[in-house]
């Protein structure tokens, strides 16, 4: 008998043995900088890229880099774990569109939400909590000046980003009172400056405080369900991540991340630096791999997330030296466009626009590696996805958003459709009509 | 060996062969249908999408399959790129590494929390009362920092500063107020400050320096008047108090002290002269726009007299030999055009002293030109007169959303009598360029050079631009 039981526990750890050095292994979890980020891309790597022989040359001849991960029909190839062929290439309904990553409820509502943890410093501000099926969610609100904008983008982006392809979270709008809230049992927060503090009631209620109440006295936040599996930190739009096996394309070079330049001109997502990505470690189908997100879409259409965004906003990076150049040269008396925008002065759509908006020109608020290797054969595949985008879609989106002034959704819509079409007459002259099968 | 014991090791071999061989197919069990269905091949080039699919969310979840990869790690750059770039790296490898170092450290500071740290000191700096800034001591004063103190609880009654700097720049002011009324307390101590001679035909060649020292206690009433939603506001301010003034010897060892190379000083060094000073201020402001005024103007007319003391108002020494009045007259005008406005902006300064029969002023009271003063092309105290007359127009105009471009050209003199010796003819010019980063509601600093027949200036500052 003992040597049965013997066997046995050796056979049970000769099989775990293997199956661990079959597994995947987890890649090291990964953090940047915001702020070198910033200065790496708005000064940095404009002088690298000027003093560049080699791309000077390309440049010179017309000789630009293809996608890396493009198959004969000049498709992206598949599977990936970046990338999956929705809208633009699969049919998908305005009401699978609403269901998203899914189920695009936001949190049960059958018992209190248990508040885990606090951010209540700086100007976003925002709760976690976890509903009664254990699931967690993060609460993110508006500022008071700019009530409805940056929660409404959140979530009307986050679907038709999935809608595109791309991994995004399950975004929802959430009304909510201080009675629908509970502490979790020995929840903790850490302050400014560092101490560890219990979470109070008066902790919530203050941040509710400083949250623009609905006309009923609710208060409306954009509950993000979070990513399963185990973060990893940023993914960049240059460069990869040595320790996955499965990334093996610098990224500037997949098709996917520089197709996405048509997307991010569409729905206004200046804000497209590391900072809003997100790699997860998960255990799905049966494997472990590496799974890339897009995240916070609060820095999309009008909304540069605690303000709105600025008049040029889409028109030129943070520190654009060739409007700078252009500037000097004529002293000041260049027009941009951006001068000949008008404002909605709608606050719940921040600044957003169509007739200003030139689909090649527009930029981003730090320069994107991978925009910048883009094609025009990127650009029309990016182009192709927005095409797939009917004006049912964009209204089914826009209504995810739950704008409390019919104004503003109408006006977002009205946009999108205006954006989308000069996307598709600019970038696509030969498609008569959007929304049209491949 | 034991026999028994062999017998174990045959059956662990036995039992570890065994296990091997059936986590296979367990393993295959685990793996996702689409793996089993088709895998594809690294390089494998066919297009997994072959038409629509109508089926429902499931073909729209994200993919579990294992995705496509290529044989081998595609390189950044292609070989040749690498080769025709190899000299600019190994130039820029210095850079490179300077690079490495700043980003990890920005990662420390940014996952120990410093910025918002710093910051939350900074937002709660009005709750401690405590406030850190730059030096506002002059220019050609070193670097240095300034610490405002209002107590809590009584900000609106009382404040201190102070402000230091490199060279030993040094000024204290502590505020009483109360309403209307304020009462100052300002001690003073420059040990370098430059004077080449007096007149408009002051020469480099005579540079020298001087130190003062100076206290002063200030009664005054300060009134304040802004209509409603109107942009313009109205300031009359009044006020009295003794003043002390000594000029001391420069501390500056490269030139020559004051009284050295200007005999005519030597009798008021180290004088400790004492003036009675009243006087009294006007000022209509209707200057407006953010991140700095784009339209409008503003004319501040102030009188101040240096009379004798009051001997119980006296801080030391009574005695005075000269007397002296100054009207400063200060009028700009600006208008803009465009969303992001291009701005002109025109400025006239005149300052008028009058000295009594004995014809003196010490040198710091006198009107001086060159640096922020006025002429900034010319080094700070370059010209040093009775009075001034000085001109400036600017031209403002955005460079991108967060850099504007100011480009200004200065005119003007001192003179003994402004009034009946300016002339046209005689004027000194000064241009200057500078880069103004800002943010959406005030400018953070700017940075530029300055020119004129004398030098050029590199003129920086961080915060407090206009």
């Amino acid at each position: 008998m003992r040597r049965l039981v013997f066997v046995l526990g050796l056979l049970a750890l000769a099989v775990r043995v293997t199956a661990a050095a079959d597994a995947p292994r987890m890649p090291k979890p990964t953090r940047i900088s915001y702020y070198y980020d910033a200065f790496d891309k708005s000064l940095v790597r404009p002088i690298t890229r000027t003093t560049d022989l080699a791309l000077g040359a390309r440049k010179l001849v017309h000789n630009h880099r293809e996608a890396a991960n493009v198959d004969d029909s000049d498709q992206v190839r598949l599977p990936s774990t970046w990338w999956q062929p929705r809208l633009g290439y699969r049919p998908l309904t305005p009401q699978q569109m609403v269901i998203g990553p899914g189920p695009g409820t936001g949190p049960l509502r059958d018992r209190k939400w248990r508040v885990t943890g606090v951010k209540n410093q700086g100007v976003s501000l925002g709760l976690r909590i976890k509903d009664s099926s254990g699931q967690t969610f993060q609460l993110k609100f508006d500022t008071p000046q700019w009530a409805e904008m940056s929660t409404g983008a959140d979530v009307v982006v986050s679907h038709l980003i999935w809608a595109a392809g791309y991994n995004a979270p399950d975004n929802a709008i959430v009304n909510l009172t201080v009675n629908d809230l509970e502490l979790a049992q020995g929840a903790t927060y850490q302050d400014i400056l560092g101490h560890t503090r219990p979470i109070t009631m008066e902790v919530v209620k203050g941040i509710l405080a400083k949250t623009p109440p609905n006309a009923d006295g609710t208060y409306r936040a954009v509950a993000s369900r979070f990513l399963k599996g185990k973060p990893l930190g940023e993914w960049e739009y240059s460069g990869r991540r040595g320790d996955d096996p499965e990334d093996l394309i610098p990224h500037q070079h997949r098709r996917e991340i520089r197709g996405f330049y048509s997307i991010a001109a569409w729905v206004n997502h200046t804000d497209g630096s590391a900072r809003n990505t997100l790699d997860m470690w998960v255990d799905d189908g049966g494997r472990s791999f590496v799974r890339h997100y897009l995240i916070d879409f609060s820095g999309c259409l009008g909304s540069g997330s605690v303000n709105r965004q600025l008049y040029s906003a889409g028109d030129e990076y943070f520190a654009d030296f060739g409007t700078m150049l252009t500037s000097v040269a004529t002293l000041g008396l260049h027009r941009f466009s951006w001068e000949y925008t008008r404002d909605p002065h709608l606050p719940s759509v921040g600044f957003f626009e169509a007739s200003q908006f030139h689909p090649r020109d527009w930029r981003p608020f730090l320069p994107n590696p991978a925009y910048d290797e883009d094609t025009e054969r990127d650009r029309r595949w990016g182009a192709r996805i927005v095409a797939g985008f009917s004006d049912e879609h964009i209204r089914a989106a826009v209504a995810l958003g739950r704008y409390s002034d019919p104004r503003a959704e109408a006006y977002i819509v009205q946009t999108l459709i205006a954006r989308r079409d000069k996307i598709v007459s600019e970038i696509l002259p030969e498609r008569s009509t959007t929304a049209a099968a491949p | 060996m034991r026999a028994g014991t062999w017998r174990q090791v045959q059956w662990a071999l036995c039992a570890l062969i065994m296990g091997v061989v059936t986590s296979a197919p367990l393993a295959l069990a685990d793996a996702p249908d689409s793996l089993a269905r088709s895998t594809p091949a690294r390089g494998d080039s066919t297009p997994a999408v072959a038409g629509p699919d109508t089926t429902g969310m499931a073909d729209l979840a994200a993919s579990t399959a294992p995705p496509w990869v290529p044989a081998h790690a595609v390189p950044a750059r292609a070989g040749w790129e690498t080769a025709v770039q190899l000299p600019m790296r190994i130039v820029s490898l210095p850079l490179t590494e300077l690079g490495l170092i700043a980003k990890r450290t920005m990662v420390s500071v940014e996952d120990a929390n410093w910025i918002p740290r710093v910051a939350y000191l900074i937002t709660a700096a009005p709750r401690v009362g405590v406030f850190v800034t730059p030096a506002s001591l002059g220019d050609r004063t070193g670097f240095g920092f300034g610490i405002t103190v209002v107590p809590p609880g009584i900000r609106n009654y009382l404040s201190a500063d102070w402000n230091g700097s490199t060279l030993d720049y040094n000024r204290t002011r502590v505020t009483a107020r109360y309403g209307v009324a304020r009462v100052d307390y300002i001690y003073e101590w420059r040990p370098q400050d430059r004077f080449y001679g007096l007149g408009p035909a002051s020469s480099n060649a005579d540079t020298t320096t001087y130190a003062a020292q100076s206290q002063q206690v200030r009664l005054g009433l300060d009134w304040r008047w802004q209509v409603p939603r109107r942009s313009w506001r109205t300031e009359l301010a009044a006020w009295f108090g003794p003043r002390q003034m000594i000029t001391r010897s420069g501390r500056e060892s490269a030139h020559p002290s004051i009284e050295e190379r200007f005999p005519v000083f030597q009798p008021i060094m180290n004088q400790r002269y004492e003036h009675l000073v009243y006087g009294a201020r006007a000022m209509f402001d209707a200057r407006r726009g953010v991140p700095r005024w784009s339209h409008g103007g503003r004319l501040a007319v102030e009188y101040e007299r240096f009379d004798n003391p009051l001997g119980f108002l006296a801080l030391g020494n009574s005695d005075v030999p000269f007397t002296f009045q100054r009207l400063t007259t200060d009028a700009e005008v600006g208008f803009s055009f465009w969303r992001d406005p291009r701005t002109i902006r025109l400025a006239v300064r005149v300052v008028d002293n009058h000295p009594d029969a004995s014809g003196i002023i010490l040198p710091a009271d006198l009107a001086s030109l060159g640096g922020s003063r006025g002429l900034n092309g010319f080094e700070p105290g370059r010209f040093h007169g009775a009075d001034l007359a000085l001109g400036r127009v600017m031209y403002l105009f955005p460079l991108a959303t967060r850099f504007e471009l100011d480009i200004h050209a200065e005119v003007g003199n001192v003179y003994g009598d402004v009034w009946r010796d300016a002339k046209l003819n005689g004027l000194r010019h000064s241009y200057g360029v500078a880069l103004r980063p800002r943010a959406d509601t005030f400018l953070l600093g700017a940075i530029g050079v300055e020119w004129s027949v004398d030098t050029v200036r590199l003129r920086y500052s961080i915060g407090g631009v206009e």
